[in-house]
């Protein structure tokens, strides 16, 4: 998967393209508008990234152009620019996806994934990790074959753990999508740490091999990992 | 010229006026003087020219008499004008002495007078919020900081991978005190969506129940929802559910383990009253006043190891005025608080 990063600032196109490609995509960076849309022209890249701001042509303008020539390469837009209207514009403009300036990595990774595996077939009704099996059609869970009782909320937070094992999920995300919380201002964090911590006691409780980890400052992460 | 002009202008115009009046009347008394017939018996047949020369003098002598008065009038506009940007530029809160408030002049003075004081309150208000900013921002970088310089000197990676992580924190705490800023400036500036609507109360109530409960559970605390299915309020879902998201918080994170949270609403004089009651230590009379204040903190130490940025009551009443309501705190020491919203009754 190649992508591109249009992004003026060096210290952030610097960082999200080592982080990137950390991640396993292959990435071309551009520093304007101008070279992003030359990098567009003369190559063929799976996603953009695409900084709003952007000295010259900004990065809507790039965008609606890049759209009226037919060019349909998903884009994710960030922006510092977090109004509802800024959203439409930025969505009406022919965005796929809207990140906030400043976000998390995890998050950006999570949603280029997700915008990459749009095409993709659908998901599997049953998932497994180590010895953990999820059934997301009976809503049920088993480790080492014993059911595992959660409530509604503990399967939703799990599931989403489950779509990006070894990726790290940060408390945002998870307000978004296992909460469906859109104001980013509600406070959710001590909720979320707490329904963590349940979930994790009941899945890792007498295990040897955990699978609920936090990474301290980020958020959380589901994996094999032995802890002490 | 054009300068002079524009500067000129409406004194021109007056003096004009003032001489058409007045040409007006002069010639008024040409007619009835040549009606009594006293041109006639005075043999002046052929007074045409005089005439038309008297008028041009009378003319331009009642404009300069004009132009003179009508500069006498606006000077003291133009003196009040000059001390208003005078003083709009100094701060210290001055104002215009107002000869008489009731004649026009006076009227304008007043009306200085109230913006004069507004924007002061606005520079005062600029200058405190600068300084809590940059307090509350401070602390956070002092941290990263002193364990990013600590870091430095390292080589072992757990250590580093510790001190990246505490400061990936301070980054988050930083952020959630940005975006819930913005919320309060935006929100002064009228540009956040507002959608009241006639709605059931108890819905939300149930929906702040069920979000926290888990939370109160782990402090041995119970929810108790008192309020009629019926109990219908005019109000915007998200903005109340935001109020009472920190209000319930709160009550969780300073009630002692085991003691109840009560969320109420009922109808008392023609308004859906919703509490949010607990049984903690209570809030002393000094600090009730000041409570809903931008960062304004009762225990500073203890509000900010729990996380809190210091925004959480001013984002409650912000929630609450924006959705046509008013909040109001009752509280005594020992006894517990009550945080009560009061919102427009809704139609049945």
């Amino acid at each position: 998967m190649r992508l591109l990063i249009v992004e003026d600032d060096e210290k952030t196109s610097g960082a999200l393209k080592a982080g990137l490609e950390s991640e396993g995509f292959s990435t071309a960076k551009a520093s304007t508008g101008e070279e992003g849309f030359f990098l567009l022209n003369s190559e063929k890249f799976d996603l953009v990234v695409l900084d709003w701001m952007l000295p010259g042509h900004d990065g809507v303008e790039i965008l609606k152009t890049l759209r009226t020539r037919g060019t349909k390469t998903p884009v994710l837009l960030l922006t510092a620019r977090d109004t509802v209207e800024d959203r439409v514009l930025g969505l009406e403009s022919g965005a796929d996806d809207y990140l906030v300036k400043p976000f998390a990595f995890a998050e950006l990774v999570a949603r280029i994934r997700t915008l990459l595996r749009r095409a993709a077939p659908v998901e599997p009704l049953r998932k497994s990790i180590a010895d953990l099996v999820m059934d997301l059609e009976a809503r049920r869970a088993w480790r080492t074959g014993k059911i595992i009782e959660l409530t509604p909320r503990e399967f939703d937070l799990l599931v989403y753990l489950m779509r990006q094992p070894g990726q790290v999920v940060t408390r945002e995300m998870l307000a978004k999508e296992v909460w469906a919380e859109t104001n980013r201002v509600t406070p959710l964090d001590n909720v979320i740490d707490v329904h963590v911590t349940h979930l994790r006691k009941k899945l890792d409780d007498g295990h040897a091999v955990k699978l609920i980890h936090t990474v301290r400052g980020v958020g959380f992460v589901l994996r094999e990992e032995a802890r002490t | 010229m054009k300068e002079w002009w524009q500067k000129h202008s409406r004194r021109v115009w007056l003096a004009l006026l003032y001489a058409a009046a007045g040409d007006l009347v002069v010639i008024l008394c040409v007619a009835a003087s040549s009606g009594l017939g006293f041109w006639k018996t005075a043999g002046h047949q052929n007074a045409l020219p005089a005439l038309v020369i008297g008028g041009v003098v009378v003319t331009l002598l009642f404009i300069s008499i004009g132009y003179f008065l009508a500069g006498f009038a606006l000077e003291p506009m133009r003196e009040t004008v000059e001390l208003a940007r005078r003083l709009s530029n100094q701060p210290g809160g001055k104002q215009i002495s107002v000869t008489n408030p009731h004649d026009e002049v006076g009227e304008l003075e007043t009306f200085l007078n109230e913006l004069l004081q507004r924007l002061e309150g606005s520079f005062v208000e600029l200058d405190r919020l600068a300084a809590d900013v940059s307090h509350e921002l401070r602390t956070p970088l002092t941290a990263m900081r002193a364990v990013g310089e600590v870091a430095m000197r390292e080589r072992n990676p757990a250590i580093l991978y510790d001190a990246v992580g505490s400061m990936l924190e301070e980054i988050r705490r930083m952020n959630q005190l940005i975006d819930r800023l913005l919320l309060l400036t935006r929100g002064d500036s009228d540009k956040w969506p507002v959608r009241p609507k006639n709605g059931p109360v108890r819905n939300v109530l149930m929906e702040v129940s069920e979000t926290l409960g888990m939370v109160a559970e782990d402090k041995q605390q119970k929810l108790k929802i008192d309020c009629a299915d019926d109990l219908r309020a005019f109000f915007d879902a998200a903005l109340l559910r935001l109020a009472l998201m920190n209000l319930a918080q709160n009550a969780i994170r300073y009630s002692p383990p085991g003691r109840p949270i009560y969320l109420r609403a009922s109808v008392a004089d023609k308004t859906v009253v919703v509490e949010v009651a607990d049984e903690g230590p209570g809030i002393a009379p000094e600090h009730q006043q000041k409570i809903f204040q931008r960062f304004y903190r009762v225990d500073d130490a203890r509000s900010r190891a729990e996380g809190g940025v210091g925004l959480g009551l001013a984002i409650v009443k912000w929630a609450v005025e924006r959705t046509g309501g008013t909040v109001e705190l009752d509280s005594e020491v020992g006894r517990g608080s009550v945080f009560r919203v009061r919102l427009p009754l809704g139609i049945a």
